[in-house]
């Protein structure tokens, strides 16, 4: 009998000490989501389809990054692209131009201007904007109860060209199923589908990316990049990310 | 009637000379100001037609408003067939685009033309303006290859355009744009021409090169079956034959129709399209509308105050003569016979004063023909800063401007006078008659 009174009298002290489980904010479950896709360094190799009424050609590039400051990506194929390069560093971005021999600076005002003619931008390649510092978030409703539904609004003064985007973003790995790109006239004006789930170096990410551009709702053009090869956390030569490597 | 009407119009000399006169000048003035009008406009266009765009011009739907490589027309021989009708007497094929040039350490955004040089000079005259080096029509080559392998075009820019880059005869210029398929483009040209036009815009922006190095930097299909270029140039004489030539084209490549909201930019037809002068250089057709309206707003006040010296000699006439009138009219005269008679008379001071004034612009008209008036270099030079091509000062004898201007003199006169002249209708005999 002394024995079951102790007992329940722990179970009561240890009931009324207990906290709930605190709920994620929408900016939590974003940086969960940015933290399982990035790593501190990356190193990927993608194949990116470009289709557009009158063309479609892929191109097959590698890319560098290290945290968000810098970033490297040099074209291997089609014959005609191979060796263009492209540096960030901070916020400044060039292109090599080995046809000419050339590097050029690309300004920040046409960071939102198309990548090579692809439905990505130049910000969406080398990431001079941020979805954590320069969005604030906050949840909607969500349609299906597996996805949080996120709002990110930019911040004032924001360096970003979008009115809003909404992202449905799984609650069981917070990674994001799709995004919707909205303009300042709340128009919808870019779609991207993320998709193919697995495990490539070492972290479960989507390896397939599709950017479409909508116009009156109907699909002007679509991009699609596939991951070939990636790895996370390793160790990037300094070199990599200098003016010296673009022309090798 | 008649007899009376010829000696009422003499019967006060000092008054029927001095309203003649103003008859005169009015047709005088306004006939010329027409002319120099038509004149002018016409070198203006003259001057944009012959330099740069043509008459008439075949691209794809929709290309026109910003000219985007992504809308480069496919063009095979059928296409080639079709517009080749009576009028069209040569035909130059151009890529024309956008593309950043570079020059040590300047760089400016320049508009490209490329072209086979020998079919433009059919159609443009730019290879008659000064030039220090040689147009590309006149080299025996169009490029070379550079120490390292790369092919360098040749090319000729504006001595403005050549300023900015700091650039010179035989200096190395890179280009960069975008291609119809996205991918960098890239270019490496040589200057061997810097030309000197009066038109600001083309020396501080053009760059024109052969037409290989268009297909070259915009990376369009290049293959015997079909080819593809942004526009295609019609060399046509004269004005009529390009209306004539227009009227022709647009039945056999009609415009397609879209819903009004949408964009021809944004739409995924690509049918050629045939665009004439005023769509092709807006700017013009549009300041010459501006200016047509500006000049007749300017004749409207000469010609009311012109109209108003005849109404108020009509008036003054009348008034001299109310008992005389009343006489005629007591005597038997119906009074539409009196306004007839005060017709003749309006007649015989405006008919001979418009036939003399538009005589006197004839004249003038046909003198600055054969002698425009150049204008200052100075003003030469301000108009060029604007983008304009300067004008001298000249006139043309058109017959069209000259019925226009005696109508819009007689008919307001005429108008005026008869509004006058209803006073003869409430003329009462026995009241005048008896008056003091």
């Amino acid at each position: 009998m002394g024995y079951y009174l102790v007992l329940s009298c722990c179970l009561l002290i240890g009931l009324s000490q207990a906290t709930p489980a605190k709920p994620l904010t929408a900016t939590e479950v974003v940086q969960q989501g940015e933290k399982k896709m990035r790593g501190t360094s990356s190193y990927t190799r993608a194949a990116i389809t470009i289709e557009k009424t009158r063309f479609k050609r892929t191109m097959v590039v590698d890319s560098w990054e290290k945290q968000q400051e810098k970033s490297f990506i040099r074209i291997l194929r089609p014959k005609k692209d191979k060796g263009v390069t492209f540096l960030k560093l901070d916020q400044n971005l060039w292109q090599y131009i080995p046809k000419i021999g050339k590097e050029i600076k690309i300004e920040a005002s046409l960071m939102h201007d198309s990548w090579m003619g692809s439905d990505f931008t130049n910000d969406d390649l080398v990431r001079t904007s941020s979805v954590i510092d320069d969005y604030e978030h906050s949840f909607l409703d969500a349609v299906d109860s597996n996805q949080y539904k996120i709002l990110f609004k930019p911040k004032p003064g924001a360096p970003v060209v979008w009115g809003r985007i909404i992202s449905s973003i799984s609650k069981k790995d917070f990674l994001p199923r799709r995004n919707e790109y909205y303009d300042h006239k709340n128009r919808l004006k870019k779609v991207m589908t993320l998709s193919d789930f697995k495990t490539m170096g070492g972290r479960f990410i989507p390896t397939r990316l599709e950017m479409a551009t909508v116009s009156k709702g109907r699909v002007r053009s679509k991009t699609t990049m596939k991951y070939l090869k990636a790895r996370f956390n390793l160790s990037i030569p300094g070199r990599t990310f200098s003016k010296a490597n673009l022309r090798r | 009637m008649l007899s009376l009407a010829f000696r009422n119009v003499f019967r006060n000399k000092r008054r029927t000379i001095i309203t003649l006169l103003s008859v005169i000048f009015a047709a005088f003035l306004i006939n010329t100001m027409r002319f120099m009008a038509y004149g002018m406009h016409q070198q203006a266009l003259s001057n944009a037609i012959n330099l740069n765009s043509g008459f008439i011009q075949i691209a794809s739907f929709g290309w026109l408003e910003n000219k985007p490589i992504t809308r480069a027309l496919d063009v095979d021989n059928r296409l080639l067939k079709k517009i080749q009708v009576k009028e069209v007497n040569s035909i130059s094929p151009r890529i024309e685009s956008h593309a950043l040039a570079s020059h040590k350490k300047n760089s400016v955004f320049v508009s490209i033309l490329a072209a086979d040089a020998n079919l433009e000079k059919k159609i443009t005259t730019l290879h008659q303006k000064p030039v220090r080096g040689k147009f590309l029509h006149q080299l025996e080559t169009i490029q070379k290859i550079d120490q390292e392998g790369r092919p360098v075009y040749f090319a000729n820019i504006g001595h403005t355009l050549a300023n900015n880059l700091d650039a010179e005869l035989e200096s190395t210029i890179a280009l960069v744009s975008s291609q119809f398929d996205g991918s960098v483009g890239a270019l490496l040209i040589q200057i061997k021409g810097i030309f000197r036009t009066s038109d600001g815009h083309i020396d501080a922006n053009q760059v024109y090169l052969p037409l290989e190095a268009g297909f070259s930097l915009y990376g369009l299909l290049n293959t015997p079956e079909k080819k593809q270029y942004t526009s295609i140039a019609l060399g046509i004489s004269d004005y009529l034959q390009a209306e004539q030539a227009y009227a022709k084209l647009e039945k056999a490549l009609p415009r397609p129709e879209l819903a009004h909201d949408q964009n021809p930019e944004d739409s995924d037809l690509f049918d050629p399209v045939v665009n004439f002068w005023p769509r092709l250089i807006p700017g013009l057709y549009q300041m010459m509308q501006f200016d047509d309206l500006q000049n007749e707003a300017t004749l409207a006040f000469l010609i009311l105050i012109m109209a108003f010296g005849i109404l108020n000699t009509v008036q003054m006439s009348i008034q001299e003569r109310t008992r005389e009138l009343g006489v005629l009219i007591a005597l038997g005269t119906r009074r539409m016979q009196l306004m007839f008679m005060m017709v003749v008379e309006t007649l015989c001071i405006l008919l001979p004063g418009l036939a003399l004034g538009s005589l006197g612009a004839i004249w003038l008209g046909d003198y600055l023909y054969h002698n425009p008036i150049e204008l200052a270099k100075e003003l030469t030079e301000a108009y060029a800063a604007f983008g304009m091509q300067s004008i001298n000062i000249m006139a043309i004898v058109n017959l069209e401007q000259l019925y226009i201007g005696l109508a819009s003199l007689f008919l307001p006169s005429v108008l005026l006078a008869l509004l006058a002249m209803r006073r003869v209708f409430k003329i009462e005999p026995v009241e005048v008659i008896s008056a003091q």
